[in-house]
């Protein structure tokens, strides 16, 4: 046996001893769904042990490949609570995400060069993308919620929305770490990316995902950009307020079926974000109403302790928005520190790839894509502990959901990739490295 | 990152290090704040109290409640969910929810501990009645539709064998939602007409206090003959007329009482006096709460001048009792001046509650003998009979000034007290004669 063979098989030992104290934990608390972790055991024994030995034999992260290996046995634990039919079906998405994640690696490999060479195109790829996205969903899309995200495929169901987020990444890479234009000029052109997003997803109705884009945003241009942009950047959140606070409050008041198709759209729009925030800032006011959520989730959180609970309240959307509200009541607040410790490593170790990546496009695809993670971690569970308004995507990881699960699965793929392919670039590139990142001031 | 263009490569790094520490500190922080550090947040532990209770309800089927002969009130199957009444027209005020969208009433609300605290068999402690569901039928019954309370209790014991009531509107605690819950708000003091909330000026039943203040006191009975013009002026201002203007001339307690004569019983009031009438009232425990195993009882008055005083003594002026209440005062005459403390629960799971108990000796066994001789002649007045031995009686009207009356009678027999009281009518007690005779030929009926 040679040392790799040696360390897979040693690999493969842990995640296995692991997975059996996940189970021997879910047998303690709670029997009945030992049934179903069978059935997920093999797929989330095989994408761990995969993270796992693939960064071990490339020198990615396996700061990253830990993480995500804890947190999608958390997400496999959650799934087992639901039974064994909604086991079967997730394990079928866990597996087929967990293939996309290769296929986005290796497409990245095979694509890279020319993204680099012609990153004009790509640009217009990504606005194409888009734009593609919200023609099909307003032409064939379904509403759920309220949300016209969902375009569905004989028994499939695809959130095109989802899609948005690794279009804008890749575009907003492209912006700051390939296009020859001056800062000012790449700020507008991401700027105007941004809002063609904000467009299509105010017409969509999902303002979950244009939160997360606008902090993608900020997060680029204050990375990448001179200290100036970041301050367009404060104006603009500044004008932002002083025109969104008071048309949102405008706008809440209108009758929602009056008016044109626009003003229709944009009053229903400012209805739901004056309902979240009125929700946010008097969270007891309608317990049996709209605040019915943040309450089930608040109840969850305060009867889930340290360990977990034993009876637990029936939380809404309990394996998708509230999935780490879920975590927490059957396990416990020491699993959901556990749980953000997980995203804060993914974030740290996006970072760290970031900062040895050989040039700002990937660069920004890296720490992006550890940001969209992270990000989107916090704001559900800040929203969902009440800290800020609550609002509607995934969990990363906990959460079920087809379309999410694969494109995480590519973001994460694409870090794993990414880290293993800087280490040898590292040894043999020390004077790039200390350009981009290492020289202090 | 910032590279050669900014010249400050490493703090983008740094910043973005702190920032996703700090994020992530303040989740991990929010998460042990709101429920993972137990003690650390009082708000969050009354919520998990909350939850843990309404959840360990969830999985609890409630107890069910039984009239005396182990017959069903309520009988639950599924569990975290109020069980059904199986006589709900009767029983609805009495038994009442307990539900965590529109809280709880009635005895599900005082029980709901007993009635939720589940036993291996997943269900909460059975809870037998001392009402007979006969009888209680009998009872709501004889409100025939109008709003008001019947109230049957045993003089042996003081059990409450029946008490139903009506509100404005039936109640039916089966089909308790929104849209309902909201109808039975809108009609004002919905929840107060169930005969034990609600205290209003008695009519002139209250005279049974009256009379027993005034031979308590020793008064002499030929001194207070009386003749009546139909009005009396109270001294220092203010008149008293008799119901309806009628004027009945020469008149003795018996036939005053037989009456109601409003005049006779002010001027009995008045010779009595404030000190001993309000004595009296005390000791009928007029003023004070009274703790029963399924409610507290309140009454109140409020004797500041010789017109209140006037007014008091008829059952008028500013005197509130329940309905509950004046059945006590009824039943204290009829068992020689004992009163007895009412109870309606007899058993809580395993355990026997309340049984006889003394709660005050108002009156001597002499007065009590003659109001209650005052109280047979009004029943021979009323043709009220029982199937065995005697009946006694006293009505009372009290006029709300409005056109619209209060009305009650009380009516005892050896082993039984009734109290029937309907509200807001324009009738006069005299009425209620008849479904008083219903009611006690129910009672014997089912006896």
């Amino acid at each position: 046996m040679n040392e790799q063979t040696g360390a897979a098989v040693k690999t493969g030992a842990v995640v296995a001893l692991v997975q059996c104290a996940a189970a021997a934990v879910l047998f303690v608390k709670r029997p009945d769904s030992l049934d179903a972790y069978s059935v997920l055991f093999l797929t989330l024994f095989l994408i761990c042990w995969g993270m796992l030995t693939w960064a071990s034999f490339t020198g990615g992260s396996m700061k990253t490949a830990a993480a995500a290996a804890v947190l999608v046995e958390l997400g496999g634990a959650l799934f087992a609570l639901r039974g064994r039919d909604y086991a079967v079906k997730q394990a079928v998405i866990l597996a087929a995400s967990a293939l996309a994640g290769c296929a986005a690696a290796f497409a990245c490999s095979r694509l890279w060069r020319t993204v680099r060479e012609r990153p004009v195109r790509t640009l217009l790829v990504c606005a194409g993308a888009a734009a593609g996205v919200f023609l099909l969903l307003l032409a064939f899309g379904s509403t759920v919620g309220g949300t016209r995200a969902w375009l569905r495929l004989g028994p499939l169901s695809v959130q095109l929305t989802e899609l948005l987020k690794p279009v804008t990444l890749v575009a907003f890479s492209v912006l700051f770490g390939a296009v020859p234009v001056p800062p000012l000029r790449r700020y507008l052109l991401a700027a105007a990316f941004l809002a063609l997003d904000a467009v299509i997803l105010v017409c969509l109705s999902e303002l979950g995902t244009l939160l997360l884009l606008v902090l993608l945003f900020l997060l680029m241009t204050a990375v990448f950009l001179p200290a100036r942009c970041s301050l367009f950047n404060l104006a603009g959140i500044g004008g932002a307020a002083a025109v969104g606070i008071p048309a949102v409050a405008l706008l809440s008041r209108m009758d929602a079926g009056s008016g044109g198709t626009v003003l229709r759209k944009l009053v229903a729009v400012a209805q739901k974000v004056a309902g979240r925030v009125s929700i946010y800032l008097h969270p007891a006011r309608d317990i049996s109403g709209s605040g019915y959520q943040l309450y089930k989730a608040r109840q969850a959180l305060a009867i889930g302790g340290f360990l977990g609970a034993d009876q637990c309240v029936a939380v809404p959307v309990a394996d998708s928005d509230f999935a780490f509200v879920t975590l927490v009541e059957y396990f416990g607040a020491l699993v959901g520190v556990a749980a953000i410790l997980a995203y804060l490593a993914v974030m740290i170790s996006a970072v760290e790839t970031a900062q040895n990546c050989p040039d700002d496009l990937d660069c920004g695809l890296a720490l992006g894509s550890g940001f969209l993670i992270f990000a989107q971690a916090a704001v559900m569970i800040l929203g969902s502990a009440g800290l800020i308004p609550c609002t509607g995507l995934p969990v990363p990881y906990l959460s079920a959901g087809g379309t999410y699960a694969v494109v995480l699965a590519a973001m994460t793929g694409f870090l794993l990739w990414r880290s293993g392919r800087t280490a040898p670039v590292r040894a043999e590139r020390p004077a790039k490295l200390e350009r981009i990142g290492e020289t202090a001031e | 990152m910032k590279t050669n263009e900014t010249g400050r490569p490493g703090r983008s790094v740094r910043t973005l290090w702190a920032l996703s520490a700090a994020a992530a500190l303040i989740m991990a922080g929010a998460l042990l704040y709101l429920g993972g550090m137990p003690g650390l947040s009082a708000q969050a532990e009354s919520l998990r109290e909350k939850t843990q209770a309404a959840l360990s309800r969830e999985a609890t089927t409630e107890g069910d409640i039984l009239d005396r002969n182990g017959n069903s009130i309520t009988q639950a199957q599924t569990p975290g969910e109020d069980g059904r009444c199986v006589v709900p027209e009767a029983y609805s005020f009495l038994v009442g929810f307990n539900t965590r969208s529109f809280g709880s009433y009635g005895l599900r609300g005082r029980f709901g501990e007993a009635l939720w605290d589940a036993g291996k068999d997943g269900k909460g402690k059975t809870l037998v009645l001392t009402a007979d569901n006969l009888l209680q039928n009998a009872a709501y019954d004889a409100l025939k539709g109008e709003e008001g309370s019947a109230i049957v209790l045993d003089n042996a014991d003081g059990a409450v064998l029946a008490l139903a009531s009506r509100a404005e509107t039936a109640f039916d605690v089966n089909s308790l939602n929104a849209e309902s819950m909201a109808a039975y708000n809108s009609h004002e003091g919905f929840w107060l007409a169930n005969g034990i909330t609600d205290a209003d000026p008695p009519g002139s039943v209250f005279k049974i206090i009256t009379a027993s203040a005034a031979l308590e006191a020793g008064l002499d009975e030929d001194a207070l003959t009386y003749c009546d013009s139909g009005s009396l002026q109270v001294p220092g201002g203010g008149e008293v007329t008799n119901f309806g203007g009628a004027s009945y001339g020469d008149l003795d307690l018996d036939s005053a009482f037989c009456n109601s004569v409003n005049t006779y019983f002010a001027r009995l009031g008045l010779k009595t006096g404030n000190a001993r009438l309000e004595k009296t009232m005390r000791a009928f425990l007029l003023g004070e709460d009274i703790p029963l195993d399924f409610t507290t009882l309140s009454s109140s008055f409020s004797i500041a001048d010789s017109f209140d005083l006037a007014e008091t003594s008829i059952g008028q002026g500013k005197t509130a009792v329940t309905p509950l209440q004046m059945a006590m005062i009824a039943q204290a005459i009829a068992d020689g001046g004992v009163m007895l403390r009412p109870y309606l629960v007899s058993r809580v799971g395993g355990r026997t509650c309340s049984r006889r108990t003394v709660l005050a000796k108002p009156v001597g066994k002499d007065t009590a003998e003659r109001v209650l001789e005052l109280m047979k002649e009004t029943a021979a007045h009323y043709d009220l009979t029982a199937p065995c031995g005697w009946v006694g009686c006293k009505t009372g009207t009290a006029e709300l000034g409005d056109g619209f009356n209060h009305i009650y009678i009380a009516v005892v027999t050896p082993e039984y007290t009734l109290v029937l009281s309907r509200n807001r009518t324009t009738d006069s007690s005299g009425v209620l004669a008849d479904a008083a005779s219903g009611l006690l030929q129910a009672l014997y009926g089912a006896a």
